[in-house]
């Protein structure tokens, strides 16, 4: 659930994004990029879990598929 | 900011930014002093095994701790430490692009380590890596802090601008753009990167993520402060994981797209006989073996073949070339043969790295890194006198700025090079001749031998700088 949450987000914000304008980024405090890690930290953390995992998923699947 | 009065010796001009420490020079040997405020970081960093992880697989670069302070204390002192020396210093625009890619793969390597005992880098920029022993290696031994579950990377947009920004327009754009790190000493700007960048290189999820996402959030959110009280952000260590793999596997399958340089394929179509190749080699073997040369800079080095006899004959060899893609043919042999003592470097020659920073002071222009006690240079002096249109004198001015003993290649104007140079050219240059060359160079050198290469129209000439 909270990871649709965090998906609805950055759907949103995505679509804000693409509204804003040039800022030559001369003022950047670093809350973009601190924002984003969290926005996309759900993301990072669910395809590292996948990738340590794949090969007990595929394992997995094959075992299931192979038997038959 | 740092708290420190001294009677006689200041920090380094470039050392100034972090308030954990600073460098300074004492009894021309170079310290490190770690502030009160570094303390629990740096026993943390020792105690917790990272340090000495780090060192085995030579990722950081060691030190001692100074027992009894030799060097004067200064106030706010923790620690005084002794790391060791690099030989030459060198800065990412000076890198190829394996060379900035394998830069940025061991800044992650360590963030990694670092994430496994429970520390994390505050900082990731190009300038905490230098090349030692063929190697990239941190040199910023105060960068680590202890980790806090639930923060993210702190160092996340300097990593994208200095590294990842710049690793993406070289392989997507063009390798010259690394030249943009002259201009952005704190890395590329997001923007202009995304800018730069065609639209299809946003079809990798990297890109996507943390260039343009990155660029559009830090412009969207530039004006607001971040309200760190909301509790509900976090960023958890699997996530950081995630996210070091995920910039991990991506810089490490980029490669710049096949192309062929000016330069890539010299030594195959040069009019050189092997024959006059080989005695060429057989003389600045023996040349080198006779001076015993500790540093040497090889100018227009091309593939290395020549920095080679120097690293042979014992020399810690710097090898500068024009080409990137030449250097960077260097730099991929260099790392096959586990060579230590060559560091390749991508240098214009007629125009240097200059000073840059705050004060000019931060980086040194090329000068300020020498001399070195020989500079080699081979089927190049064409290419400064004809091409450059550089006189002769202010050539051997400066080379004998750069050098105790100078090996150095006189290409004639019968020479098939030579002849390609000026087919395009008026012949402007009635100096350039034998004679005219031995007329420049005999102001700031005595010349001690001048064998013909046998099999070419060439002569090497050996000299020594007049003082």
């Amino acid at each position: 659930m909270r990871c649709l949450n965090n998906l609805l987000k950055a759907i949103l914000l995505l679509v804000m994004f693409l509204y804003t304008y040039d800022s030559y980024a001369y003022l950047d405090p670093g809350t973009g990029s601190y924002l984003l890690q969290i926005i996309l930290g759900t993301l990072f953390a669910t395809f590292f879990t996948l990738k340590l995992y794949w090969r007990k998923i595929k394992a997995y699947f094959q075992e299931k598929f192979i038997k038959k | 900011m740092n708290n420190c009065l001294v009677q006689h010796h200041s920090p380094l001009a470039s050392s100034f930014r972090d308030p954990s420490g600073f460098l300074f020079k004492y009894n021309a040997k170079l310290y490190r002093q770690i502030n009160l405020n570094y303390q629990d970081n740096y026993d943390f960093l020792i105690s917790s095994g990272l340090y000495q992880n780090l060192i085995g697989q030579r990722l950081l670069i060691t030190h001692d701790e100074v027992a009894n302070p030799e060097p004067p204390s200064f106030i706010n002192t923790y620690k005084i430490i002794n790391p060791i020396k690099i030989p030459f210093i060198s800065y990412p625009y000076e890198w190829c692009f394996e060379q900035l890619k394998d830069a940025a793969l061991c800044t992650l390597q360590i963030q990694k380590l670092a994430l496994d005992h429970s520390m994390s880098l505050k900082d990731a920029s190009c300038y905490n890596i230098q090349f030692y022993q063929g190697q990239p290696i941190l040199i910023d031994t105060l960068s680590f802090e202890k980790y806090n579950e639930g923060i993210p990377w702190e160092a996340y947009k300097q990593f994208c601008q200095h590294f990842l920004g710049s690793l993406v327009l070289m392989a997507c754009v063009d390798v010259r753009l690394s030249q943009l790190l002259k201009i952005y000493l704190d890395g590329i700007p997001l923007d202009l990167v995304l800018k730069l960048l065609p639209k299809t290189a946003l079809l990798s999820p990297t890109v996507f993520f943390h260039i343009y996402l990155h660029a559009k959030s830090q412009s969207h959110y530039s004006d607001k402060p971040l309200e760190l009280k909301n509790s509900k952000h976090s960023f958890s260590k699997h996530a950081f994981y995630g996210l070091i793999d995920q910039l991990t596997n991506y810089i490490h399958d980029l490669k710049l797209p096949k192309i062929k340089t000016e330069w890539e394929g010299y030594y195959d179509e040069t009019n050189y006989s092997n024959q006059a190749f080989e005695y060429k080699k057989t003389l600045v073997h023996e040349f080198l073996s006779n001076i015993k040369p500790k540093t040497v800079w090889d100018l227009g080095a091309n593939t290395g073949v020549f920095s080679q006899l120097a690293s042979d004959a014992g020399a810690y060899t710097v090898s500068f070339d024009i080409d990137p893609l030449a250097v960077q043919k260097n730099y991929l042999n260099c790392k096959l043969k586990n060579e230590k003592n060559i560091l390749p470097l991508v240098l214009d020659l007629t125009n240097p790295s200059s000073a840059l920073g705050w004060e000019n002071k931060e980086r040194d222009n090329l000068l300020e890194r020498g001399p070195v006690d020989v500079a080699m240079a081979l089927a190049l002096i064409h290419h400064l006198a004809v091409s450059n249109n550089l006189p002769l004198e202010k050539i051997s001015s400066f080379l004998k700025k750069i050098c105790t003993h100078l090996i150095i290649e006189f290409v004639p104007k019968s020479d098939s090079q030579v002849q390609r140079l000026l087919s395009s050219r008026n012949n402007i240059f009635p100096n350039y001749t034998q004679e005219g060359f031995e007329k420049a160079f005999i102001q700031d050198f005595q010349i001690q031998k001048k064998p013909q290469v046998v099999g070419s129209e060439r002569v090497l000439y050996i000299m020594k700088a007049k003082h």
